[in-house]
């Protein structure tokens, strides 16, 4: 049997004020083995996206405890969590997120330099990610001057650059026609046949759950 | 002041009042028709309450500094008006002596004032006459040991003194001249505090004659009869003062106060100057003059002369063409009289018969001019006054032009801002344009939004303009404050009317045109927030711009037919009809542009080389370079569009264009001043406007040129920062993010650039100056004092006798006697005024003036050209100031000038030959060589502006006048080096009855650059008042940053940022900015200071061009602090922006 990578207990999470309480997550426990794919469906507003955050440490809990590799998430710091995205996580975003001034290879070697990485090591590796995504023809090229798939893509390589034990994706098809999102399906699943990492997709697509080792179906804020 | 910027003040207030009027109408007829857009615009102010307040700031500098330069002016002209005023109390005119005495006091019979008296009776302007002798006296108090060695004495006609003047002591009684017994006298005030001397005390006074004791009767209050209440004044009655100086019967001066005070009088000076002129002139000489004048084409010749001396002498050219007016229509009158009786007026007459080969009418002429003035009037009071309004005017213009720099960042900040807003709300606008917004309507809602801020800005502005102005004059104070003038703060509604109204109006155009910018936007583009391109407009039909172009060529009637048929805003349409003397030219030029499409270059090109040869043609400087800078630019356009048509890669394009653009127009501007001349000829200067103008050229193009390479810029930053690994992934985003952002970061560079630009060339120019602290002897002759003595009361015997000579190295004396020279053989062969200084061989032994020309053949060091002088009494040294030069901001020199010399001159040049005479006199002139100039730095402490002076030894003073010349001023060398200031109070002492005034030279030039050094101190400060707008823009910048990149905030964090990383890289950013303004600024301050540098090392040997270090590294160092701390806050919020918000914000 895997390890356990991610685990949560009784997760909490409310937003609002007092009197207007939104209770985005309701006592979620779940947990994920290394290497797994898991996919987390559910309606709209039904807290899936709320989960990534927390489990990522981009946002944070009102009760209850995270696990990630064995480290609680509400031990560590502001700092100390950012170091862990730098080190050992990933993310793709529904809306890609590149920052639209810097070129594909600059994007995809940013988490690089951000974890401490010398420019030259940087560029070498990120080029290498570019050319596992197809797309190392387009290594200057802006994300404006890019498509869809091919922004998602770089996307991808940015997530995995620094090789992460765990890669969040957010909707990673959801901008994107079912030509790309099957391209897009298959890469991240065959690297993750390669790499061993583990990656928790929110999605709303059956074809992006159906691609997936496990689904983690939610409502109203809860595991169901 | 009676005039701003050249213009008539009332006039300027009234018409920005009228405009102001006009612009509140309009907006508040737009805002009555469609109140919801004034809503929709104002409701964005409280909203941002930070982001207002910065552009509040930013605005009003526009206003702040119109308001400080006025200010300044008004105190100016107050302070020189209360001197004149207090000074003169009821006295309009003074009438003097012919003129005729070139050295001491000019004294007249008395009875010539019976004549004037009876002239007056007839003449009802004119209210009283006084009759008084009025010179300079030595004065002491025996008792308490106190001296004063300049004391104004008045010797007043107590039959006349009580109508003319009330004289009041310091309880308030009156006093009557009359009153005094002989042996008493009155003395002011000041007088009273600088001896010590009080009521029934002996006062101990200098003659030729020698010591008088008089008893002080009263002390009277200052100002009017009893003389300005800033200096010395002794009253005596006119009979005592006739007999303790030998001059029975005679007078120096006859006061003249018109009817009615203040303007009243002040108006009529003219009138009663020109009968008083009229009739104090011998008639018969006049119209033998007249009759002279008409003959042999004169009139002709001088119509001729008017126009040559149009360019450098515009009143002398209006005066002869008012001459040959007369003369062509045989009009003899007072205006020929008038204009005939002023001596730079005969000179220049006689100068057009010598120049036209009229000898003998020339030497006739000369002849009847020494006979025409029976007396002189001056016009005192008026000429006080204009004295007043032109040095308040030329403050006003130096305080602005070192404003307009900021006034530019002013208004690049208004456009930078709706920059700014229109992308931040370019949503908004667009969601507000699909359901039915017309583009106007969006063009008033920015225009509404944008005057808010505007009238904001202008009423703090002009607030902290005027206090502002206060506070400089309270520096100004410290700094001229002296015994005879003092600064009195002051603020007109006029000033204060102009400065609010020009504010605002400069800044409601910038917003007007902004808001048309920003309200030029795409539907589509604006909803989906995509990019311009993606939405390009299809070209234009070749047909339509035909026929705009030709509609162009009939501007009026186009607006014509828009309005009738109703075609955009009536309103618009009205006003660019009313505006067609302006709209016209712009019009057709723009649809030429249009119609020109991708070769606009060639039109620029045509256009500009036009206009090129137009300065070359016309001589005029300011066309040939803006032609220059015009051509340059149709040359990099056209490189642009080759580039277009071989490379597909618009970035490639754009970068080669904008090399070329910016680097040829930066390249033009770079150039020597004199670079062209060769081809060129000698072009006029374009005046001190140019400067702010070409500033803004060299900026814009150098940020062009910078902007237009920003992928080599961030391929270098990135090469270097590489190296620091803590920086590599913040140092990364912070300069790609404005790099991305050309339009915005080039503005706000250039808003930094503009300032660090102005302030650099301070900064240089200022160690420039420093020469004269390393080198004083170079001022001051090596002498530590100077003494000057009355001319009425000279030395009798050799100096030497009453001083002991142990003390001292060197004892020289000099005369300074009022002659006018021509050229024997040169283009000036026309007699000008100009003085000799006839100074003794010890002078020209020692002395450490250097030359700055000389004529090798004489000598090869300055010491060789001095004692030539001793040598042959027929050669002579001139000042620097016969070099032709101009000055911008003074009255043109009428002085003597060479043809043979140019500024900027080898070392080495040609003897020449000049014509010196008397002055007024129709004697033989002498024929002399002048073998060297002196350099400028001699002409005194400090950098005097002496008229021409020409330097020679005694034997030629003897033989010019045929007297034995007194000498009145004496340069003395001490032993003891550490007991200057000691022995100038000494030798005054010694010398009171000569009335010596000692000088400590070295003192005086410490002064004086103490003061030169504050004055740019205060001058750089004030320029650097732009610096408050870039911060502000750097401020505002980094707001909008931090909302535009929300989102881009939550990925950073997302792969790891920390949130000290974001706080950085914001904070980074700013800085990047500031430095490249500050890179760009200071290298093209120092390119700019080396130019000017060239040009003045050309004059002043030894000058240095050193970049002031440490004045530079504060200037960065303060300049980057100030914008980190304007980015502090916007930078702390990003950081504490929580990652999973930042994400989902949109």
């Amino acid at each position: 049997m895997s390890e356990i990578v991610i685990s949560t207990e009784n997760l909490h999470k409310f937003y609002g004020a007092r009197d207007q309480k939104v209770h985005a997550l309701n006592g979620v426990d779940i947990s994920i083995e290394e290497g797994e794919v898991v996919g987390i469906m559910g309606p709209s507003g039904c807290g899936k996206t709320t989960l990534l955050n927390c489990l990522s440490g981009l946002d944070s809990i009102d009760d209850g405890n995270i696990l990630i590799q064995g480290q609680t998430l509400t031990d560590l710091n502001d700092d100390q969590l950012s170091e862990l995205r730098a080190k050992k996580m990933g993310f793709v975003f529904q809306t890609y997120n590149l920052l639209p001034v810097l070129t594909a290879v600059e994007n995809v070697e940013l988490p690089l330099l951000v974890s401490g990485f010398s420019g030259k090591e940087a560029r070498n590796k990120a080029l290498e990610k570019l050319a596992e995504v197809e797309l190392e023809d387009w290594q200057q090229h802006l994300p404006g001057e890019l498509s869809g798939g091919q922004r998602q893509r770089v996307t991808l390589a940015r997530a995995l650059v620094n090789e992460p034990a765990i890669v969040w994706a957010d909707e990673p098809t959801g901008n994107l026609d079912s030509e790309n999102e099957r391209l897009i399906m298959d890469l991240l699943t065959h690297l993750n046949k390669i790499n061993n990492q583990t990656f928790v997709i929110v999605t709303h697509s059956d074809y992006v759950g159906g691609r997936t080792d496990r689904i983690i179906q939610m409502k109203d804020g809860e595991v169901v | 002041m009676e005039k701003v910027f050249g213009l008539p003040a009332t006039g300027l207030a009234t018409v920005m009042g009228a405009l102001l009027l006009v612009i509140f109408l309009v907006l508040v007829i737009a805002a009555a028709r469609r109140f919801i857009l004034v809503k929709m615009g104002g409701r964005n102010i409280p909203r941002r309450k930070g982001q207002s307040i910065l552009i509040v700031i930013g605005l009003m500098l526009s206003s702040a500094i119109i308001a400080t330069s006025l200010g300044i002016g008004d105190t100016v002209r107050h302070s020189v008006r209360s001197v004149t005023l207090d000074a003169l109390g009821p006295t309009d005119q003074i009438i003097k002596g012919p003129g005729k005495q070139y050295l001491g006091e000019e004294y007249f019979a008395y009875s010539n004032f019976t004549n004037i008296e009876n002239i007056a009776r007839q003449n009802t302007d004119i209210r009283a006459l006084l009759p008084l002798i009025e010179i300079s006296l030595p004065a002491s108090n025996d008792e308490e040991d106190l001296a004063e060695n300049r004391v104004r004495v008045r010797g007043i006609d107590g039959r006349y003194s009580d109508d003319f003047d009330s004289l009041k002591n310091i309880s308030g009684e009156i006093v009557s001249i009359s009153s005094l017994q002989p042996e008493s006298i009155y003395i002011n005030a000041k007088l009273n505090d600088l001896l010590k001397i009080d009521v029934g005390q002996p006062i101990t006074v200098y003659t030729p004659a020698g010591r008088s004791q008089f008893t002080v009767a009263d002390i009277v209050r200052g100002g009017g009869l009893a003389g300005g209440s800033t200096n010395p004044y002794m009253l005596f009655s006119l009979n005592s003062l006739q007999q303790l100086l030998d001059k029975e019967g005679l007078i120096t001066s006859i006061f003249v106060s018109n009817r009615g005070s203040g303007e009243e009088s002040l108006n009529l000076s003219d009138d009663v100057s020109d009968v008083l002129r009229s009739e104090l002139t011998n008639e018969e000489a006049a119209l033998e003059i007249f009759t002279l004048l008409q003959g042999k084409d004169i009139p002709t010749r001088l119509m001729e002369e008017s126009v040559v001396i149009g360019k450098s002498d515009k009143n002398m050219s209006e005066t002869l063409n008012q001459l040959a007016e007369n003369l062509s229509s045989a009009e003899f009158g007072e205006s020929f009289i008038k204009e005939i009786n002023d001596y730079p007026t005969q000179l220049a007459v006689t100068g057009v018969l010598d120049k036209s080969g009229f000898t003998d009418e020339s030497r006739e002429m000369l002849g009847l001019s020494s006979s025409l003035t029976i007396l002189r009037v001056d016009q005192s009071k008026s000429d006080g006054i204009k004295l007043a309004e032109t040095v308040a005017g030329g403050v006003t213009t130096i305080f602005s032009i070192f404003g307009s720099f900021s006034i530019m960042v002013g208004m690049l900040l208004i456009f930078l801002v709706f920059v700014l807003l229109a992308a931040a709300r370019s949503t908004e606008l667009g969601m507000a344009r699909a359901v039915g917004l017309k583009r106007r309507d969006l063009v008033q809602l920015f225009t509404f939004e944008g005057t808010i801020y505007a009238f904001l800005a202008s009423i703090v502005g002009t607030a902290v303009g005027v206090a502002l102005s206060f506070g400089l004059v309270l520096i100004l104070q410290d700094l001229i404050d002296t015994d005879d003038f003092s600064i009195k703060p002051y603020y007109s509604g006029i000033s204060l009317l102009i400065a609010f109204s020009s504010g605002l109006i400069l800044t409601f155009i910038t917003v007007v045109i902004s808001a048309y910018r920003a309200s030029n936007l795409n539907i589509v583009v604006a909803i989906r927030g995509l990019k311009d391109e993606f939405v390009r407009k299809p070209p234009e039909a070749i047909s339509k711009k035909i026929a705009d172009f030709l509609w162009a060529l009939i501007f009026p009637a186009r607006q014509l037919k828009r309005i009738i048929k109703r075609h955009g805003g009536r309103l618009r349409n009205f006003l660019l009809l009313l505006a067609f003397p302006i709209a016209w030219p712009i019009s057709i030029i723009t649809s030429l542009f249009t119609l020109s499409g991708k070769h606009s270059y060639v039109l620029l090109g045509l256009l500009s080389v036009a206009l090129l040869a137009s300065g070359i043609l016309m001589e005029i400087g300011a066309n040939f370079f803006i032609g220059l800078t015009g051509s340059v630019l149709a040359v990099g356009l056209f490189i642009r569009f080759l580039a277009s048509r071989f490379l597909n890669d618009p970035e490639s394009v754009n970068q080669i264009g904008g090399t070329f653009e910016g680097g040829l127009v930066l390249l033009a501007n770079s150039l020597p001043f004199d670079f062209f001349e060769v081809w060129t000829g000698e072009l006029s200067e374009p005046g001190p406007w140019f400067w702010p103008v070409g500033g803004a050229i060299s900026t814009a193009a150098a940020v062009w040129l910078l902007m237009s390479n920003t992928r080599i810029l961030i391929a270098l930053l990135n090469l270097v920062l590489s190296r620091f690994s803590g920086l590599r992934a913040v140092t990364k985003t912070a300069i790609s993010y404005p790099m991305a952002s050309k339009f915005r970061t080039g503005l706000t560079v250039a808003m930094f650039a503009l300032i660090i630009f102005t302030l650099m060339i301070f900064s240089v120019l200022n160690g420039i100056g420093d020469i004269t602290s390393e080198q004083p002897e170079r001022v001051t002759g090596g002498y530590d004092i100077k003494g000057s003595i009355n001319r009425d009361l000279p030395i009798q015997g050799d100096i030497k006798q009453s001083l002991n000579m142990s003390d001292f190295t060197v004892v020289a004396g000099a005369s300074n006697i009022p002659i006018e020279v021509r050229e024997s053989d040169g283009e000036n062969n026309t007699f000008k005024t100009s003085k000799l200084v006839s100074l003794q061989d010890d002078f020209f032994e020692t002395t450490q003036w250097r030359m700055a020309h000389f004529d090798p053949a004489y000598g090869s060091t300055d010491k060789d050209i001095w004692r030539k002088l001793i040598e042959n009494p027929n050669l002579v040294v001139a000042n620097a100031s016969v070099i032709p030069s101009g000055d911008p901001f003074g009255p043109p020199d009428r002085s003597f000038k060479t043809s043979y010399l140019n500024a900027g001159d080898p070392i080495e040049i040609r003897a020449f030959e000049v014509e010196i005479k008397e002055r007024k006199t129709a004697v033989e002139p002498s024929r002399l060589t002048v073998i060297g100039i002196v350099e400028r730095l001699a002409s005194g402490t400090g950098w005097g502006a002496d008229s021409a002076t020409f330097y020679s030894s005694r034997v030629l003073a003897t033989e010019l006048v045929n007297e034995n010349i007194p000498l009145d001023t004496f340069y003395f060398s001490l032993r003891n080096k550490d007991d200057v200031a000691n022995y100038a109070q000494k030798l005054e002492k010694i010398f009171l009855p000569n009335s010596m005034d000692a000088e400590n030279l070295l003192q005086i030039l410490e002064d004086e650059n103490a003061t030169g050094d504050a004055f740019n101190k205060l001058f750089q400060g004030f320029s650097g008042l732009g610096l408050v707008v870039g911060v502000a823009a750097i401020g505002v910048l980094s707001v909008r940053a931090v909302v535009e990149r929300r989102q881009s905030i939550g990925v950073l964090r997302a792969i790891g940022f920390r949130a000290s990383m974001i706080r950085a890289q914001f904070l980074i950013e700013s800085s990047f900015i500031t430095i490249l303004g500050i890179v760009v600024g200071i290298f093209l301050g120092i390119l700019q200071s080396w130019l000017i540098f060239l040009e003045i090392s050309k004059e002043l040997e030894g000058a240095k061009f050193v970049v002031p270090i440490a004045d530079v590294g504060v200037l960065i160092g303060f300049t980057i602090l100030a914008s980190i701390l304007a980015s502090v806050i916007p930078a702390n919020e990003a950081s504490k922006t929580y990652p999973a918000e930042a994400l989902r914000y949109e």
